[in-house]
This record gives C-alpha cells, sequence and structure tokens, in this order.
C-alpha cells in the first residue's frame, strides 16, 4: 500500500474536488479536517495547509501554520490505520510543510517530501489535480502519474540543487582558469602577472572550500553537497560519483593507493601545483614555461571535473544507477 | 564598450574578469554582491527580499549610469549576472512568487532592455543566438565571454530583444491571469544601416508595430547574424542600398550580391529598401536598374519590397509609406502574434485580474517611467531619444494600461519622446504624420479609460488626453513644427470644448454650436476662407431675397447686388448704403447688416491672428 498526501489551500479546486462523492472524512490527522480515499491497494489523503495562527506578524504566522501542518503530516504518515503504507508520499503546498522535519520524523518510510505551486503548468499541480477529481474506474493510472510527478519534482531538485553546486564550483576555479587564459592573451604581459601576483598572494584554502562542497565531512549539519545529493539517491556506487572522486579526492592523496587513484588531480596539484604558483613569481614563470609549451592542464582538468558533475546530474535525472 | 557591471555572489570571479577587461579594454568594472536571502527563508521572506533586492541593485545600476553621464549610458553597457539557481527560463519569471534570486534577475532584465545582460548559471538555451549573446559557459568560459565581447564590439544592441531574451520572460507572464496582457513579439526584424540615427529609428518602428529587431550597423555583426540561411529568420528588414560600413569588406550595393553573400536575407518576406536615391554616376543607374529587375522577379514569389526615400517622416508614415500597414492589415497593422493595446475583453472578464498591474511589473514599470522621464530632459542624440521612447514603451506594455496613472505617464513619455525623435532627427522630413499619432493617443485614452470609475470615466478620459496633447503642442513649438503645432492645438480645442461640454450639460448645448464653429475656424486657414465664402455666399442670397421681397429694382443682377452689400458690409464694417436708406428698406435688412458686421469683426480678428501665426511661425 502507497500513501498519498497531499497539503492544499482551502480555496484551490484540489481541496474543494473532495467534496464530491467517494471521498472520506479521515480519523487523522485529527483537526486538519482531511478527506481520504482509496485508490485500489493505495490511499490518497488529502487536507488544508494550518491556518491556526493569531499573530499579527505575517512572518510568525507562516512560521506557526508551517509547524502546525507539519505535524499533521507526521501524525497522518504515522497514524496506526496508514501503518501498512511501506512508501509515504507528500506533496506539500510550497512554504507550508518543513521537509526536514517530516523526514526525520517519518523515517525511511518517506519516499518524498516535495513543495508544489498551484499552477497549472507546473509540476506535479496537474498530475495531482487529475488523480482527485477521476473518478473511482480511472484513478489508479492517474495515482502512478502522480506520484510518479511528485518523485521527478525532487528529482528534478536534485538536479538542480547539483547544478547550484557545480555552479559555486566555478566560481573557486574559474578565476584561475581566466585569468590564465587572459594572461596567455596578453602574450604573459609583466603588468598582468603581477596583477595575479597581488591578487593570489594571500589566496589560500582554495582546495579545501572545493571540498566543502563535493564531500559532506567537516561541514555545519544539512550543507549541501554532492555528496549528500549522491547518498540521498543512492548513487554511491556509481560510475560518475567515482570520477569526481578521482578528479577531486576527499583528502590530498598522500598514500601511493591514493596517488594512482587521482592521477589527473595529481598532475595539477601536486606534482605541477598550479594553486601554489600563483602565489609567487617563480611559481607563475614556471606556468608561464608549461603555457607557453601547449600545457593547459589546469583547464583541461577544470573541464573534466565539469563533464564528471554533468554526467552526475544526467544520472539523477535519469533515475539510473550508473 | 562603455561599460561593464559585474553582479556576483563572489568578488573572486568578478576580479578575474575586472583584470582581463581592464588590459583588453582598458575599462574598469564595477562590481557588487546582491543582498543574501535569509537561509530559513520561505514564502513570506522570499516575497519580501525581491522587491527590496530589485530596488537596490536597480539603484546601484542607475548610479553607475549617474557617474558617467545620465541614463543614456547604460544604452549597450554589459552586466554580467551571476545566477546559480538558474534552471530554466521559467525561474526567470519576476512574479512567480516561489523564486528569489532568480525572480530579481528577471525583473532587472525588463527594467533595463538596453543593457546587453549576460548571465552566467547553470541553464543555457537552444537558441544558438539567444545562447551566444546572452549566456556564458562554465566549462568555455573565457571563450564564451571572447565572443559576446566581439559581438558587442560589432554593434550589438539588445534594446530590440534580437535574442528574444525578454520575449522568453514575457512568454513566462502571458499564461498568467493577472499578466496576461503583456504582449509577445514572436517575430524578428532587421535594421540595417551604417548610419546609426537611421538604424535605431527603423529598428524603434519595427519594435514598436510588434517585431523585435537587430540594429546592424557593421558588416560583422551581419556576418555574425545574417551570413547563414536558417541560422536566423527574419520576417522584416529595413534596408539602406549603399550600405558603407566601416568595417566594410565588399560592395553590397547590388541586391543580388548581399543575398548571395548573406543568404538569410533571401527568405525575408518584406524588404523594405531605404535609400538616399542618388542615380548620379552611370554605375549607381546600372546598380538601380540590376536592383529593380531582381526584385521585380522576386515579386512572384511572394517577396515584398519597397523603395523607400530618405529623409523619412516619422515612425507613422515610415509604416504607412512602405505599405506595411496595409501588409499587415489583418492583423490590426501590426506585426502577427502582437496583440497590442490589451483586448477590452480582457478587461472585463472574470479572469481579467484587477485594475492594478502585479506589483513588481509596476516596480519595473515605475522605474522605466522615471528613467524615460530623466532622458526626455537631457538626451542629446537619437538613439539616446530613441532608448528613452523604448523604456516608456516597455512600461505601458508591462501595465497593460491598467494602473491607469502611472499608465498614463508612460504613454505621454511615449509620445512625447517619439516627437523628440522625430523633430531632431534631420533625417525625417520637416512634416511629421499628427493624424496617426492623435489617432492612436485616442484608442490608448478608451484603452486605459476601462480601468477608470464609470461615472467620471469620460471626463477622465478627456482629462488625460488634454494632458498629453498639451505636452505634445510644446514639443512642436520647441522645434517650430508650425502644422505639427496647429493640428495639436486644434485637437486640444476640441477636447476642451468636449469637456466643457460634460461639465455644463445643462446650459452648454446652447453655445456649443457657436463654440465648435469658432474651433473649426482656427484649425485651419482654408476651413477659415470656406466659411468666409459661405457667409458672404448666403448673406448675398439674404440680401438679394430681401432686395426682390422689397420690389427694389436693380440696374445690376439682383443677386450680384446682394453680393455686393454683403462684402461691402463684411469687409467694410459698415452697411453698404447709408443708414436711412436701410431702415426705409426695413427692420430685416437693417438686422442683417448688424449680424454680418458682428460676424465679420469676428472673423477678421480671427484671420489676422491666422496670418499673424503664418508669418510668424510661432
Amino acid at each position: 500500500m502507497r500513501l498519498l498526501i497531499i497539503v492544499t489551500a482551502p480555496s484551490y479546486p484540489l481541496w474543494k474536488a473532495t467534496g464530491r462523492v467517494g471521498w472520506q472524512p479521515a480519523d487523522a490527522p485529527q483537526d486538519a479536517g482531511a478527506k481520504v480515499r482509496v485508490v485500489g491497494p493505495d490511499v490518497l489523503m488529502v487536507f488544508p495547509q494550518a491556518d491556526v495562527s493569531n499573530s499579527y506578524s505575517e512572518t510568525e504566522r507562516e512560521e506557526e501554520n508551517r509547524e502546525q501542518t507539519t505535524s499533521w503530516v507526521v501524525e497522518a504518515a504515522n497514524a496506526p490505520q496508514y501503518a501498512a503504507a511501506e512508501k509515504v508520499y507528500v506533496a506539500g503546498h510550497e512554504g507550508y510543510v518543513d521537509a526536514e522535519r517530516v523526514r526525520a520524523d517519518v523515517g525511511e518510510r518517506l519516499d518524498v517530501c516535495t513543495p508544489f505551486i498551484h499552477m497549472k503548468g507546473k509540476p506535479p499541480y496537474d498530475e495531482l489535480l487529475w488523480l482527485v477529481t477521476q473518478p473511482d474506474a480511472d484513478a489508479d493510472d492517474a495515482y502512478d502519474a502522480a506520484v510518479d510527478a511528485v518523485k521527478k519534482k525532487l528529482e528534478l531538485t536534485h538536479s538542480q540543487r547539483l547544478s547550484t553546486i557545480k555552479h559555486r564550483l566555478a566560481h573557486l576555479f574559474l578565476p584561475v582558469s581566466v585569468d590564465l587564459q587572459a594572461w596567455r592573451s596578453f602574450d604573459f604581459d609583466n603588468e598582468h602577472m603581477n596583477d595575479m601576483l597581488n591578487w593570489y598572494r594571500e589566496d589560500e584554502g582554495r582546495m579545501e572550500r572545493a571540498r566543502r562542497l563535493v564531500y559532506e565531512h567537516g561541514q555545519v549539519a544539512g550543507a549541501e553537497s554532492v555528496e549528500k545529493l549522491v547518498k540521498e539517491l543512492g548513487l554511491e556506487s556509481s560510475e560518475a560519483w567515482g570520477k569526481v572522486n578521482r578528479l577531486l579526492p576527499r583528502n590530498e592523496p598522500t598514500q601511493s593507493d591514493d596517488i594512482q587513484a587521482a592521477p589527473f588531480y595529481v598532475e595539477v596539484f601536486v606534482m605541477k601545483d598550479v594553486l601554489g604558483s600563483l602565489r609567487e613569481k617563480t611559481g607563475l614563470n614556471r606556468l608561464r614555461e608549461a603555457l607557453e609549451a601547449g600545457d593547459d592542464s589546469f583547464n583541461e582538468w577544470y573541464i573534466a571535473l565539469e563533464t564528471a558533475l554533468v554526467e552526475l546530474r544526467d544520472v539523477m535525472e535519469g533515475g539510473m544507477q550508473g | 564598450m562603455n561599460k561593464v557591471l559585474i553582479i556576483t555572489e563572489r568578488d573572486e570571479l568578478a576580479r578575474s574578469i575586472g583584470r582581463y577587461l581592464r588590459f583588453k579594454e582598458g575599462i574598469e568594472v564595477k562590481s557588487t554582491f546582491p543582498p543574501a536571502l535569509p537561509s530559513n527563508a520561505y514564502r513570506v521572506g522570499k516575497i519580501e527580499w525581491v522587491p527590496h533586492t530589485f530596488r537596490k541593485l536597480a539603484a546601484w545600476i542607475e548610479d553607475q549610469a549617474e557617474a558617467t553621464g545620465g541614463d543614456a549610458r547604460l544604452l549597450n553597457a554589459i552586466v554580467i549576472i551571476d545566477v546559480p539557481s538558474l534552471h530554466s527560463f521559467d525561474d526567470l519569471d519576476p512574479i512567480d512568487r516561489t523564486k528569489d534570486w532568480t525572480a530579481v534577475v528577471g525583473m532587472l532584465i525588463l527594467a533595463f532592455p538596453e543593457v546587453h545582460w549576460v548571465l552566467f548559471g547553470p541553464y543555457r538555451p537552444a537558441g544558438r543566438l539567444l545562447s551566444r549573446s546572452h549566456f556564458l559557459r562554465t566549462a568555455n568560459f573565457f571563450q564564451d565571454l571572447g565572443d559576446i565581447l566581439d559581438l558587442h564590439d560589432d554593434g550589438f544592441t539588445a534594446l530590440f530583444d534580437p535574442a528574444s531574451l525578454r520575449h522568453e520572460i514575457r512568454s513566462r507572464l502571458q499564461p498568467r491571469s493577472d499578466a496576461s496582457y503583456v504582449p509577445l513579439r514572436k517575430h524578428c526584424a532587421a535594421a540595417i544601416d551604417e548610419e546609426q540615427n537611421y538604424a535605431y529609428f527603423n529598428a524603434y518602428t519595427a519594435y514598436r508595430f510588434g517585431f523585435r529587431c537587430h540594429v546592424v550597423t557593421s558588416h560583422g555583426l551581419m556576418n555574425e547574424i545574417l551570413k547563414d540561411e536558417g541560422e536566423t529568420e527574419l520576417q522584416l528588414t529595413f534596408e539602406d542600398i549603399y550600405l558603407n560600413f566601416p568595417d566594410k569588406r565588399q560592395s553590397l550595393s547590388k541586391i543580388l550580391t548581399r543575398d548571395k553573400e548573406f543568404r538569410a536575407l533571401r527568405r525575408v518576406g518584406k524588404r523594405i529598401f531605404v535609400t538616399g536615391g542618388h542615380k548620379l554616376t552611370a554605375a549607381e543607374r546600372t546598380t538601380w536598374e540590376l536592383n529593380n529587375k531582381y526584385l521585380r522577379r522576386r515579386k512572384p514569389l511572394g517577396y515584398y519590397s519597397k523603395v523607400m526615400f530618405k529623409p523619412e517622416s516619422g515612425v507613422f508614415d515610415i509604416w504607412n509609406r512602405s505599405g506595411l500597414r496595409q501588409k499587415f492589415k489583418s492583423t490590426g497593422g501590426k506585426a502577427e502574434g502582437f496583440v497590442w493595446p490589451p483586448p477590452k475583453a480582457q478587461a472585463v472578464s472574470d479572469t481579467g485580474g484587477t485594475h492594478s498591474a502585479p506589483g513588481r511589473l509596476l516596480l519595473v514599470a515605475e522605474l522605466l517611467i522615471r528613467r524615460a522621464g530623466r532622458i526626455l530632459k537631457n538626451a542629446e542624440t537619437v538613439p539616446d531619444i530613441i532608448l528613452g521612447a523604448t523604456l516608456a514603451l516597455e512600461a505601458e506594455e508591462y501595465l497593460g494600461h491598467r494602473t491607469p496613472t502611472t499608465s498614463l505617464e508612460a504613454v505621454s513619455l511615449k509620445h512625447q519622446l517619439e516627437v523628440l525623435a522625430e523633430c531632431m532627427f534631420y533625417g525625417v522630413e520637416y512634416h511629421l504624420d499628427t493624424k496617426s499619432r492623435f489617432r492612436e493617443i485616442e484608442s490608448e485614452m478608451e484603452s486605459i479609460g476601462v480601468w477608470f470609475r464609470s461615472k467620471t470615466r469620460d471626463v477622465s478620459k478627456l482629462n488625460a488626453e488634454i494632458g498629453i496633447q498639451s505636452e505634445l503642442v510644446l514639443s512642436f513649438r520647441n522645434f517650430n513644427q508650425f502644422n505639427e503645432e496647429q493640428a495639436a492645438l486644434s485637437r486640444v480645442r476640441h477636447l476642451y470644448r468636449r469637456l466643457w461640454f460634460k461639465r455644463h450639460k445643462s446650459w452648454a448645448w446652447l453655445f456649443y454650436p457657436a463654440r465648435w464653429y469658432f474651433d473649426q475656424l482656427l484649425s485651419s486657414l482654408a476651413v477659415f476662407i470656406a466659411a468666409l465664402t459661405g457667409w458672404l455666399l448666403a448673406f448675398g442670397a439674404a440680401f438679394t431675397l430681401l432686395a426682390n421681397s422689397l420690389g427694389e429694382p436693380t440696374a445690376d443682377s439682383a443677386y450680384l447686388h446682394g453680393f455686393e452689400m454683403a462684402i461691402t458690409s463684411f469687409f467694410g464694417m459698415q452697411p453698404a448704403h447709408d443708414l436711412k436708406d436701410l431702415e426705409q428698406a426695413g427692420a430685416l435688412i437693417v438686422w442683417l447688416t448688424i449680424v454680418l458686421i458682428i460676424l465679420s469683426f469676428i472673423h477678421l480678428g480671427i484671420f489676422v491672428s491666422h496670418l499673424y501665426s503664418i508669418i510668424a511661425r510661432r
């Protein structure tokens, strides 16, 4: 049995459709005024978002209503009559359900908790509306479609979140790439070099910042990282994630096994020490010689990392194990 | 390149780009950071943060312009903006309240249409020109940046949305019930001329009537967008025949040669050739013949072309004389798919929204109007004025004629700036088409008037139109456009009369005919002369009939005598015969004479005023 919980706003068709034949008042959550309907072996529950706050402050009001609505979602998912549901899906009106708390309080049975807005053309609203307005005979397919849409929204959210992290990584490495390419385009102009030197002289910790975006360790709890997304989707053993690990290893490789596992990284950041070279004149001269000889390894490494992250994103969107 | 601004989350990338541009172009790049969105901000937090951030960044951009000479300095400035959460154009929907930074970016793009926006984020659209002009890829950042700078150096301008960046954002607004009035420009045109003023003027005309438009003032840009067939789809072009680009590589005066070189031109359905028309040399005459021959061969294939001669004569006249108004008759004289002004039905339907535009679009429109107003006061060149007119036009469209007061401001500014462009541009001939403009103003008042309170709607519309027309009178006067000024004054008098009548209906009807008559006399000298002639003929006939009825024999034709009396009394402002003789002839003739003298006095005053205006050209 699956349980799909939809939290909507009382003025919208999603709630108004529950006034039709086939819908029953739900025992849980209490006070939510929820309605349920059995769809084949599954259960569909709809209730309106809470409006219990008496606060004058709009922000406080929103906060309190979200707290209450989230409590109702948790109560519904954990209610004894739905304990048999192996999978619970929650589609909550954007801003009214705290997904983190639902995940923590419902546990492994929760497959997905995703926000949505009541707008035609914005998934999964169309599928949800289609489901709640279907007569029983046609509701099975509509239920599957709604669940897929809710899950797909989350998968898209994962790939979007990865794109955002990828973009933040770009902010760390693109300045170096731009500076080196620009320097080369100006025939390694000395004034440009001095400008770069002044900027990068105090530059430290770039690779550590990159690792904090990719890996979970050493971060503030709840902070976004590529590894967190990978774990949420169970893609730890995917080839795409492996590529990322090899290009940007979790720790600075010192053991021979680690060195062999990340050859490109070692070449660029250990042997050639591109980042370190930017901080001093001798290093920059070494870089110039390499660039003059056609060695663009830093840029090539960066493009390889970009490509690996794009592959990982595609895997997330495709929902495949790599 | 005059200005590059960077809005990014992190300083490092801005500095690297700034360093590159300082060395490459010799310009100092300015950068700033958007205010951080609190991590726990949910719906309400985002809803408040978006307009606050928009105002802050808009003010910063305006300050950068101010520091280097004013709003017009933003024309073709490049702004690189960091959008880490951009995954599709849907994210740039400015009134989507679930979006935060991307909604701000959408608002900024709409509020600064003249800026060459360059978005740096995870998303890259499929369209080649759109992605090449407005997006940077992380994997190919340096090359993409170089391409954008090259495009910019070739004269690319985003003002008329040739790459459809604003069109994509508008497309996200249209499905919304509260913003469905925002018009879309589905088709694209090109204005090709080495003279920047002509190129901008013609591009603005195309934009105004529903086309996005390229402004092509270099061979390099022409190469970029028109070289390959299928690369760019254009429905309309305004082309100078004798193209002498600064980076000219070959002669393009022969249209056949031009079409062979730039294959995208072959498929353009409507081509307007704008030329000075010189045929002084044998080579020029040969070129003319060859061009005529080529264009005649294309005609049976359904390709429309027209040659227009410089100087031009205003946006309406260009559209009329080129035959385009007729060609687009089925779509209201505008491009297909461009629905403007918003249909009245939309305003009164249940799903048509309220009398106000969405708050964020109002914010955008207010900024556009403010800047257009400043440009009106300070603009020095034709492109700057065209910029101002475009800002006002954009504001009008984002308001959809709702929020009536602000809409009226936008409409007024648009017309003032257009008139200013027409008057200032030496490429526009002396006499401008005012009829079409006044007709359009009237229809705009009709459209805006839907949102006025029904009881005072008519009066409000009249007041609004009087305000706009009065400003146009001043504009025409400032540029010694005498006939246009007179036409505008005549229109203002007409509107005042109607307003006066609406306000004093109980007794105004008594005097309305007289007031109407005097307004007609003042409208033109031809009408005045016709009226004089009419009075003389009428009084001549009256005097004749009276003389006959009194049995007065005359040596000459009775009518001639009557006419002679009328002329003498009218122009002499005295009775035709001695008063005692007239009295003997009857009281009626005396009264007739008195009335004629009074009328003569009034008409003489008006006539002297006409004459003086013509001579003094005031």
